[in-house]
């Protein structure tokens, strides 16, 4: 009898963690907990890097395979969840969510930041040609590219079409250089903008009607959707949502759009991308080179809206003010933050907030249109 | 393959170059349309009217609208101006107050931008919040 107990404890415990555990998962598990940390402690992009932090602890708890419990064994309740990620539902409905969430009326006011929506937009076709050239499979290159848009549902929704295989290593890198906005933006900020042009006011944008932000995704969806098409479940969404939101009629509808829609989105994406994270699959050279891409990409963005701005202001009467073009990325609304504290840095009275969310939120668009035109190039 | 080899037999050079471009035409396409976009609306409500009708449009227009408070006619960019303006909208509410309530009364009285202003008074230690979801005006 003895033995047996003693037999089962030893089938017990060798499909317990402790035994099952290798280097990479507690390389992982490690990795969780510094999200975790940064979240919490330094604040640092919570709502993103919380749920993914505790995602990799999920996705790395090491277990007997065959018991159907990781996110790659079908029929898992893992795998059920991460059906939203490769079909791309989740990302759908953080754009809806985002769309409620937008107020357009300063891009409506000043419809030439738009053009640094577009610039910084030049980071994820720089990145395409970084990637194809370290040897990536030109999906694979297209799926990296995109986190230069620094949108994290665009990057995880462009990666589950094009290449799933990446999902886990992409969307950690687009969250991680999102969370790291206000490590990564200002030097680069401070090295291509002198004082002067720091302290450049913009002018008070002229009032918005309410007809015109009803009219607005109307018309951004038939415009962006017939030039790119395969951008319409990113836009479409975010446009819907911003037409609830706008229209009056659909307070109810707007007010569920921005809470509690995208609230459980984020929070079963952020798991599952987490989990997706496991150890034996994520710590590989290709996660490497998608990390170091993804730091060159979202550099590159962020320097080309301020670049652009630098160019727009050799032919405006009116200057705009080239830290505007920092905002050109799509991380909303960290990088417009970042913007107006170092406008607020360099003149504590210059506000720079209404019109660094005008060139966010046409980063946004961009970003969705450069996703749909890369998967239509690679369809 | 590496290097410039890779990138050219991958169609890469041609696909930056297309990607780009359709990207910055599409979102300027879409800001010069949308730029224009208040000029058709005053075209469109200009249809048809002859000047007599427009004036006593105008003139009804202006008998109906009731407003508490005067929208200002140039709203500041120094945010210390800006507060001043919000002030006659804080004697409509209690104190403390929700920011929805302020937010909704600059909405009502036309004020621009008023979820971006709250935001930066927010910032400036302009509203500080006294007790859970209630804030008060330190101007």
């Amino acid at each position: 009898m003895l033995e047996n107990i003693l037999h089962m404890l030893n089938q017990f415990f060798i499909n317990t963690g402790f035994y099952l555990a290798d280097y990479r998962q507690i390389i992982m598990i490690f990795a969780g907990c510094t999200f975790i940390y940064l979240g919490i402690a330094k604040g640092y992009e919570p709502l993103l890097l919380i749920p993914i932090g505790f995602g990799i602890l999920v996705g790395n708890i090491p277990f007997f395979k065959g018991f159907g419990l990781g996110l790659y064994e079908k029929g898992s309740v893992l795998n059920y969840l991460y059906f939203g990620v490769t079909t791309g539902i989740y990302p759908s409905l953080v754009f809806l969510g985002l769309g409620a969430m937008t107020d357009f009326s300063s891009l409506l006011a000043r419809p030439n930041l738009m053009l640094l929506g577009a610039a910084a937009q030049m980071g994820v076709f720089f990145t395409l040609l970084g990637a194809l050239a370290l040897g990536f499979l030109p999906k694979e290159a297209a799926s990296i590219a995109i986190i230069g848009g620094a949108d994290g549902p665009t990057s995880i929704f462009l990666t589950a079409k094009l290449a799933p295989h990446l999902i886990g290593p992409i969307a950690i890198a687009a969250y991680s250089y999102m969370a790291l906005i206000p490590v990564i933006q200002p030097p680069i900020m401070r090295l291509l903008t002198t004082k002067k042009e720091r302290l450049i006011r913009m002018s008070t944008p002229r009032d918005v009607s309410k007809r015109e932000r009803i009219i607005f995704p109307i018309v951004g969806l038939l415009l962006c959707c017939f030039v790119a098409p395969t951008a319409l479940p990113l836009l479409g969404m975010l446009f819907l949502g911003n037409l609830l939101k706008e229209c009056g009629e659909t307070d109810r509808l707007a007010e569920t759009a921005r809470n509690a829609i995208i609230d459980t989105a984020t929070i079963i994406l952020g798991l599952t991308v987490g989990a997706s994270t496991q150890g034996d699959v994520f710590l590989t050279p290709k996660s490497v080179g998608i990390f170091l891409l993804g730091a060159c990409a979202f550099s590159i963005a962020t320097a080309s809206g301020v670049i652009f701005a630098k160019i727009m202001n050799l032919f405006l009467k009116e200057k705009i003010n080239p830290l505007l073009g920092a905002a050109g990325v799509s991380a909303v609304p960290g990088s417009a933050r970042e913007v107006h504290l170092m406008g607020r840095e360099a003149d504590p009275s210059n506000f720079l907030l209404m019109h660094a969310m005008a060139c966010n939120s046409s980063g946004v668009i961009g970003s969705a249109i450069a996703a749909g035109i890369l998967w239509s190039f690679m369809t | 393959m590496y290097g410039f080899q890779a990138i050219s037999a991958n169609n890469g050079w041609s696909m930056a170059i297309a990607g780009a471009s359709i990207d910055f035409l599409c979102l300027i396409f879409l800001s010069v349309v949308i730029s224009q976009l208040h000029k058709l609306l005053a075209f469109w409500d200009s249809r048809k009217k002859s000047p007599e009708q427009a004036n006593a449009d105008e003139a009804s227009v202006k008998a109906n609208v009731v407003r508490k408070i005067p929208t200002p006619a140039r709203f500041p960019e120094d945010i210390e101006e800006a507060a001043q303006l919000y002030e006659p909208l804080l004697e409509l509410l209690d104190h403390p107050f929700q920011l929805v309530d302020l937010y909704k009364v600059a909405r009502e009285n036309d004020y621009p931008h008023p979820h971006l202003t709250i935001s930066s008074f927010r910032q400036a230690g302009i509203l500080s919040a006294v007790e859970e979801g209630l804030f008060s005006w330190n101007h």
